[in-house]
């Protein structure tokens, strides 16, 4: 298990539902938004704090979008909310494209988990919601894209010895293969920053929660093996230079004093894939995914708290790399 | 009801349209449907095929879900539906989208009955023991009451095989 660590960043699973008789989003009045979020909010109980987007900065907005607890779709709304677990595993949005999206994310590969937590609180909300439904569509959603199981499970993988190789190509196509896509760090059109990728099921009607599970679940151990092997073959064939790219990268992360988002993903890819040979250590993959995500652009104009230009929102990032990297040693 | 198009299939989607002021209904099959007469691949206006195909003037009245009024033409723009009911007012319309887009148009799964698939999964793959013949009785009839949406008799039928399934178990142990 810990083995695919070193390439399974996060499992997540999401279930779109809607609730019968109340319109769809762009039909929606305000007085139907509050009842969805009011609703919701009562019948999932205790431990879980509500947000309310209007209320909060558009920076605030933007972190929750780094940190992948809300999409970018939520800000467009003009009811969205957004209810989050103490242990931010769990989120519920709220008016979104569906009036309510909620899922799970939990760190490496943990498909049966997060289902088995999704599935309960999925029960939870529908023992007090009647939901839409469809004997012959299943659960029905604004998109006629969700409908079925309205289920999509993603995992989040960090694969830089295959992109490395010019592999990606083959391996999304083969994917494809299996109604499974592949995206970047933040989705759809995203770019495959820091060599990072998301898996993730497309058909949702006619095929079962389990199988769509299965199958993503086989897929994404398969990839993170073949993802292990490669580094460690492309490592035993090119010795010198994979210590000295990865060991530059290393020289750079921990003396920048200045770094934009895009080098400091590439550099900490190179960190990572280090760790994952054996040539660096003292630091957690879970640490540097933290990183990855604390040094997006919103988090640090937050850190900043205030109006900065984007030298300084590099210097704050160079600084906060330096930081979380001291701690790392050569193996 | 033959297909006004091709007059060779049976015709299973509807559309009124006016020619000279009066209102007419057309029929057609799934397959001349498919060619791009209606719904979202069709090639030309749905005024300008009648219009060939009749050799007069023609006007379509527009589909449209009579819950929330939304109409085939704003569909297409947004992708998104108006409301739950438009899957049951449009469904003629919706249902090759839903084959085009997950190849399929039957849900499985969870379902607010609860979740049967795994129940005729496991008979499914069972070997042909006396037991697992009744089981396997019952799993046809399980999916027999789903595709009747007799979700009671279901949950009944579910019910039964558990028991017969723990039966086993305790014999095997
Ligand atoms: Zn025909
Ligand atoms: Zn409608």
């Amino acid at each position: 298990m810990e083995n695919n660590r070193s390439v399974v960043v996060s499992t997540r699973i999401r279930l779109a539902r809607n609730v019968s008789t109340v319109p769809f989003l762009q039909n929606m009045d305000e007085k139907a938004a509050r009842d969805v979020i009011d609703n919701v909010y009562d019948a999932i109980g205790k431990g879980y704090e509500l947000i309310e987007l209007k209320n909060i900065s558009a920076v605030d907005k933007q972190i929750l979008v780094e940190q992948h607890l809300i999409s970018p779709d939520l800000l467009k709304s003009k009811w969205g909310a957004l209810i989050l677990n103490k242990e931010r595993t769990i989120s519920i949005m709220l008016n979104e494209e569906d009036h309510i999206r909620m899922q799970c994310i939990l760190p490496g590969l943990a498909f049966s988990e997060a289902y088995a937590k999704i599935d309960e609180l999925d029960k939870k909300i529908e023992s007090m919601l009647k939901y839409a439904y469809d004997s012959q569509f299943g659960y029905l959603t604004a998109c006629p894209t969700n409908v079925g199981t309205g289920m999509r499970a993603s995992v989040m993988m960090h694969l830089p010895a295959l992109t490395m190789q010019g592999r990606m190509t083959d391996v999304i196509r083969a994917l494809s293969k299996f109604g499974l896509t592949v995206r970047g760090l933040y989705g759809e059109g995203s770019e495959a920053l820091g060599n990072m990728y998301q898996l993730s099921n497309q058909v949702t009607l006619g095929v079962s929660e389990k199988e769509i599970i299965n199958t993503i679940d086989n897929s994404a151990l398969h990839l993170a093996n073949m993802e292990a092997d490669t580094a460690k073959a492309i490592y035993a064939k090119n010795k010198i230079e994979t210590e000295d790219r990865l060991y530059r990268s290393y020289g750079i992360f921990k003396n920048a004093h200045k770094l934009d988002s895009k080098e400091m993903m590439s550099l900490l890819s190179d960190i990572w894939l280090a760790v994952s040979l054996g040539l660096l250590s003292g630091i957690t993959y879970d640490e540097l995914y933290e990183l990855m995500i604390k040094a997006q652009p919103a988090a640090i104009l937050k850190k900043a708290g205030g109006e900065i230009n984007i030298l300084e929102r590099d210097y704050i990032r160079a600084k906060m790399v330096r930081e979380a990297t001291k701690d790392i040693t050569y193996s | 009801m033959k297909c006004d198009i091709c007059k060779k299939n049976d015709a299973t989607i509807h559309q009124t349209i006016i020619v000279n002021g009066n209102k007419e209904e057309m029929h057609f099959c799934e397959e001349c449907a498919q060619k791009g007469v209606v719904g979202f691949n069709k090639a030309f206006s749905m005024e300008d095929f009648f219009g060939a195909f009749l050799g007069k003037e023609v006007k379509t009245i527009e589909p449209t879900c009579k819950s929330c009024g939304m109409t085939i033409e704003q569909l297409k723009k947004t992708g998104r539906l108006g409301c739950e009911d438009c899957y049951n007012e449009l469904r003629q319309y919706i249902l090759p989208v839903i084959q085009n887009v997950h190849g399929r148009t039957t849900h499985v799964g969870k379902t607010p009955y609860g979740d049967f698939s795994e129940t005729i999964e496991a008979f499914d793959k069972k070997g042909p023991t006396e037991v697992m013949d009744e089981a396997k009785t019952l799993s046809v009839e399980l999916k027999q009451a789903i595709e009747k949406e007799d979700y009671e008799s279901a949950a009944i039928i579910r019910d039964r095989i558990k028991v017969i399934k723990e039966l086993e178990q305790a014999k095997g142990e």
